[in-house]
């Protein structure tokens, strides 16, 4: 068995003490959460942190509570909490569904939120989601609070744009718009679920008043170094009828300029189809609820 | 007879397993034990120059042994003799062990390990199966005339098969524990299936006069053949680290050596070439069967022969030639699983007839129903089918069950439903389809047979001996080597005993798996547990019977505790004499080549994503043949596991080899069905008695693993109309089938558009 090897261990009550312990450690230490990263990456000795900071213990952290027309998610929020939220599941499906599908039963009532915004894996399952709501990401440093919008957070697999001693505290998810729709799917290996995904996709549609499409967001996982935004599928959506030839050519477009690798998991050229297919079903499926907010009934 | 043979008799070690009682390798105590690591080789091929120690370490704390320190051969005896304890000069695949330490505790024991450097220098490695030159074993069964065969034939159908490693995944990974003993002996405890091979791998590797070599089993978390070859490895590091410590040491494997260093089922080619008329016969089968054995022989030639003997299928044909080679390769050497090389050669045989039933435009159930042995067909290696054939009753029932007709009409009404609404798609009106999904769904059959016990003359060379016991306090102990690795080899060996002695299930022990009390009634592999040493329980137990009831003159349940106070402890030993009638020629590849096949047949319904290529495989109907069935419920958990291990082996289960080196070496990578993937299973159980065996029982341990791919891969199929040649079926695979037929239909790539 794989016995961790000695650290420091911090248990900070407050933010301030946190930031404060983090800033002073620089790189060398590693904020602590739900564990279900770190502590097997310590584990398999693929992280060796010399000290570490449990964020556990500062409060106020693990709510989930309404800011201005908005909903305001605490970093330690775990995607169990997310999932039984009836606030997420009614106003934001993507990322209710996408807190449905991340890893197992078990690993929910650990993982939260911020971890696994922090932990910048390309195939993280809360990214793509956040995109397509145009969360904000608040981070408490020693240069004091600030807010960065989602998709300038991941700068490279397992690489944020914090800086040294910042935490990620909260995501800040703005009113979710009138006649607006969202949606998220995943596959992995397992035609089951539970498993990490080969291409995890999220996609928003908001109607006009004219029936077209006014705004369109798409967001992939796992098929480039950060959370993906498929920037030219989303323009080509823009003023169009949500129809199904339409979605295809998205889709077809968001594969394309994709930029997916071959692993262990999966070829290139597979991601590349996982990617058309779900930008296609996830675009149905947010159009069928953009349409349902859209006419009344 | 007492009744007891087809009654659930509750299983033996249930109570402890799920009470936590238990006690496997891990869980035993031993006073003043090292901690034995293994240095393993980084490279698939290398020259070992040396083995360098870092000064800066303490070596004082710590027992080191390389192959120089071996008293006995450099070997661990199995059939060949090839494979060394310890790499001595070459290294031939990666994961192989090197030098091996042990301290007294697992931290300075790891410091130890890491401390110790292998000094290489690369050689050339030889890792795929098809440029391998060099073979451990070739065979060649011939029967009829090929060349006539194919003269007669109206269609000439081809196809080429192939199958990747599969990994046990026993829930105990390997683990032994070895004991130095005064008189220089050695006594080895742990995780195991076959002691006897353990026990002489030690006395070879050691040096020692066999007398002196002790193994017992230890509560075993599964085997699955995973632990019929790779524990004498094992047993001999713990008990050559033992002898240099002069202590007891322990070794117990984490999952990722296990997975990373242990044997796997063999990948597998298999070509297949049929000749066949238009009125449905077979008139010629040209087979050829490629398995990468791996670096070392280990059970390789003998997987090779029963890969080699099934590779047919159960089908008649008068023209036969198969052709088999095990290769040798420097990746980690493979070895026993379930089905021993069946289930590789079955996959391909059904999967070839069921596209042979394509090009002949009939269905296939009625072409095997045409095709299928019947008592009195002739095998490919001459041997007469005498008795207990039923792969009609098999396939009939599975039909039946699975209500295999109507459903394959429902799927082809969707399917052909589907290729309009394609056509309709590429002329017309484009809609919104909120949510809609290409799912299709297909039902699949496979049939299969199973050859119990050892191959060929191998149960009579083995002459196993088994014996009852009436002990002076009136307890009554059935002896054998048979290991319970889950299966109910425990509960089903007293139970046969019981019956014919005519006293209740409990009143009749297994006795504890220790050499030094058990006699050698074999391996526990090749489905023979319950057919052979089965039987020669039953006849010892006849025996005893009957000497009690001379001597009492009434019967043996009312007066056998008396016997055992009057007269004293009585033992009947009952040695394995062969099955009447049973021939064969080993140099030649003729004769009979197993005394009983069980026969199985299974439909699996899968919902294939035409889309993303993933498949669900939703409900297996499984219908087993095994002569008598002793115990019900634990034969229909041999079904049920079987089979799921067969859909593992056709969906997700992939290894991946990258320059010699698992590439899914972890659990987190390598997938096994969990209850989230595992399809409903229904296992029926036919019963056409053995006539040879005393109890009627054939095996039945293996069987089911043959059918459940091959039904898999034929569902997907109906599906999606597409053929998966390779296993397993990943999502990949099975997306790229399907869009090489839609290119092929549509004569140009489908690849724009609606997917």
């Amino acid at each position: 068995m794989n016995r961790l090897r000695p650290f420091v261990f911090h248990q900070p009550t407050t933010l301030d003490e946190a930031v404060r312990i983090l800033a002073a450690e620089r790189g060398a230490a590693r904020p602590l959460a739900g564990g279900t990263d770190l502590v097997v990456d310590m584990k398999l000795g693929r992280a060796r942190p010399p000290v570490v900071v449990n964020l556990k213990r500062i409060r106020g952290l693990d709510r989930i509570e309404p800011v201005d027309g908005g909903t305001r998610i605490g970093a330690l929020v775990r995607i169990a909490a997310i999932q039984a939220s009836a606030i997420v599941r009614e106003r934001y499906p993507a990322l209710w569904r996408a807190s449905c599908t991340l890893a197992t039963p078990p690993i929910r009532n650990l993982a939260t939120i911020g971890g696994n915004l922090g932990r910048g894996s390309p195939a993280g399952d809360m990214a793509p989601p956040l995109i397509v709501h145009g969360a904000l990401v608040e981070v408490e440093g020693p240069g004091g609070r600030r807010t960065v919008p989602i998709q300038d957070l991941h700068l490279g697999p397992g690489i944020t744009c914090l800086a040294p001693g910042e935490v990620i505290t909260a995501v800040v998810l703005p009113a979710p718009p009138p006649h607006g729709g969202s949606a998220f799917r995943k596959l992995g290996k397992r035609g089951g679920g539970w498993d990490i995904a080969l291409v995890g996709a999220a996609a928003g549609l908001v109607l006009g008043g004219d029936g077209a499409i006014a705004d369109a967001r798409i967001a992939l996982a796992s098929v480039a170094p950060t959370p993906f935004r498929a920037r030219a599928a989303e323009a080509a959506l823009r003023g169009r009828p949500p129809s199904e030839e339409h979605f295809a050519r998205a889709a077809g477009i968001a594969a394309e300029e994709a930029r997916p690798i071959s692993d262990v998991r999966a070829s290139a050229a597979y991601r590349r189809s996982l990617a058309r297919v779900l930008v296609l079903r996830t675009l149905r499926d947010a159009a069928g609820l953009a349409l349902d907010a859209a006419v009344p009934r | 007879m007492s009744g007891l043979i087809g009654t659930s008799v509750p299983r033996r070690d249930a109570l402890a397993k799920v009470t936590g009682a238990a006690r496997y390798a891990e869980d035993l105590v031993v006073e003043g034990a090292w901690f034995g690591l293994t240095v393993r080789s980084t490279e698939a091929r290398a020259r070992l120059l040396g083995i360098d120690r870092d000064p800066a370490f303490d070596w004082s704390r710590a027992v080191v042994v390389t192959a120089a320190d071996i008293p006995g051969e450099n070997v661990v005896h199995l059939i060949e003799d090839d494979q060394p304890a310890l790499v001595a000069d070459e290294i031939r695949h990666h994961a192989e062990a090197v030098v091996l330490v042990a301290a007294p505790d697992p931290a300075t024991a790891r410091a130890a390990r890491a401390a110790i450097r292998l000094r290489t220098e690369p050689l050339a490695p030889v890792l795929d199966l098809l440029a391998a030159e060099a073979a451990f074993a070739r065979y060649e069964i011939a029967k009829g005339d090929l060349g006539a065969g194919f003269a007669e034939a109206d269609l000439i159908v081809e196809g080429a098969y192939r199958v990747g490693h599969q990994e046990h995944v026993y829930i105990e990974p390997q683990a032994m524990v070895a004991v130095p003993e005064a008189d220089g002996g050695i006594t080895v405890t742990g995780s195991l299936q076959c002691p006897y091979y353990v026990h002489a791998a030690l006395a070879r590797a050691l040096a020692l006069d066999p007398a002196r070599v002790r193994v017992v089993q230890a509560e075993t978390g599964g085997g699955f053949g995973g632990k019929e070859e790779y524990p004498s490895m094992l047993a001999c590091h713990a008990a050559l680290l033992a002898r240099a410590a002069g202590r007891p040491v322990r070794m117990t494997y984490d999952r990722h050596e296990d997975i990373a260093a242990t044997t796997k089922r063999h990948p597998a080619v298999v070509r297949h070439r049929t000749g066949v008329t238009s009125d449905g016969r077979l008139v010629a089968q040209d087979i050829e069967v490629i398995m990468d054995a791996g670096a070392y022989a280990t059970l390789s030639p003998v997987v090779l022969s029963r890969g080699a003997l099934h590779a047919t299928g159960p089908y008649r044909c008068p023209n036969v030639r198969v052709r088999a080679r095990a290769v040798r390769t420097n990746t980690p050497p493979n070895g026993a699983f379930r089905g021993f090389g069946a289930p590789q050669t079955e996959l391909a045989a059904e999967v070839h007839l069921a596209r042979i039933a394509e090009a002949l435009e009939v269905p296939a159930a009625e072409l095997r129903r045409r095709l299928a042995y019947r008592e009195g067909d002739v095998t490919a290696t001459g041997q007469v089918l005498r008795h207990s054939v039923a792969a009609i009753d098999v396939l009939e029932r599975a039909e039946e069950a699975s209500d295999f007709v109507a459903e394959r009409a429902r799927t082809a009404r969707a399917r052909e439903s589907r290729l309009l609404d394609a056509a309709r798609a590429g002329t017309g009106s484009r809609g919104l389809h909120p949510g809609a999904e290409r799912i299709a769904s297909g039902v699949g059959l496979a049939l299969g047979w199973h050859g119990a016990g050892f191959t060929g003359s191998g149960e009579k060379a083995l002459a196993s001996r088994a014996a009852i016991e009436l002990a002076g306090d009136g307890r009554i102990r059935v002896l054998t080597a048979q290991t319970e690795i889950g299966q109910g080899a425990a509960t089903v060996l007293p139970q046969i005993a019981a019956d014919v002695l005519g006293v209740p299930a409990e009143s009749v022990e297994p006795a504890p798996l220790d050499t030094a009390l058990i006699p050698n009634s074999g391996p526990t592999v090749a489905s023979r547990t319950t057919m052979v040493v089965g039987g020669l329980v039953a006849d010892a137990a006849r025996d005893l019977r009957a000497q009690v009831e001379a001597r009492a003159g009434g019967p043996f349940v009312d007066n056998y505790r008396q016997d055992a106070l009057t007269h004293g402890p009585t033992r009947v030993d009952a040695r394995f004499e062969g099955y009447p009638g049973i021939e064969w020629d080993q140099e030649h590849y003729r004769g009979d080549a197993y005394p009983a096949y069980s026969w199985a047949a299974a439909v699996a319904f899968v919902d294939v994503d035409l889309d993303s290529g993933q498949v669900a495989v939703q409900r297996v109907v499984a219908v087993d043949e095994v002569g008598r069935v002793v115990n019900p419920l634990l034969a229909a958990g041999q079904v049920e596991g079987g089979t799921l291990q067969a859909v593992g082996y056709a969906t997700i289960e992939e290894m991946g080899v990258v320059d010699g080196r698992y590439r899914n070496d972890r659990l987190a990578t390598y997938l096994v069905p969990t209850a989230l993937d595992a399809p409903a299973i229904e296992a029926h159980l036919l019963e056409v008695p053995f006539p040879d065996a005393p109890h009627g029982a054939k095996g039945l341990g293996e069987l089911p693993m043959d059918v459940g791919a091959p039904a898999v891969i034929d569902a997907i199929h109906d599906a999606t109309g597409a053929w998966v040649t390779e296993l397993p079926a990943t999502p990949a695979r099975v997306l790229a089938a399907i869009r090489a037929l839609e290119e092929d239909r549509h004569g140009e790539p489908v690849d724009e558009g609606v997917p």
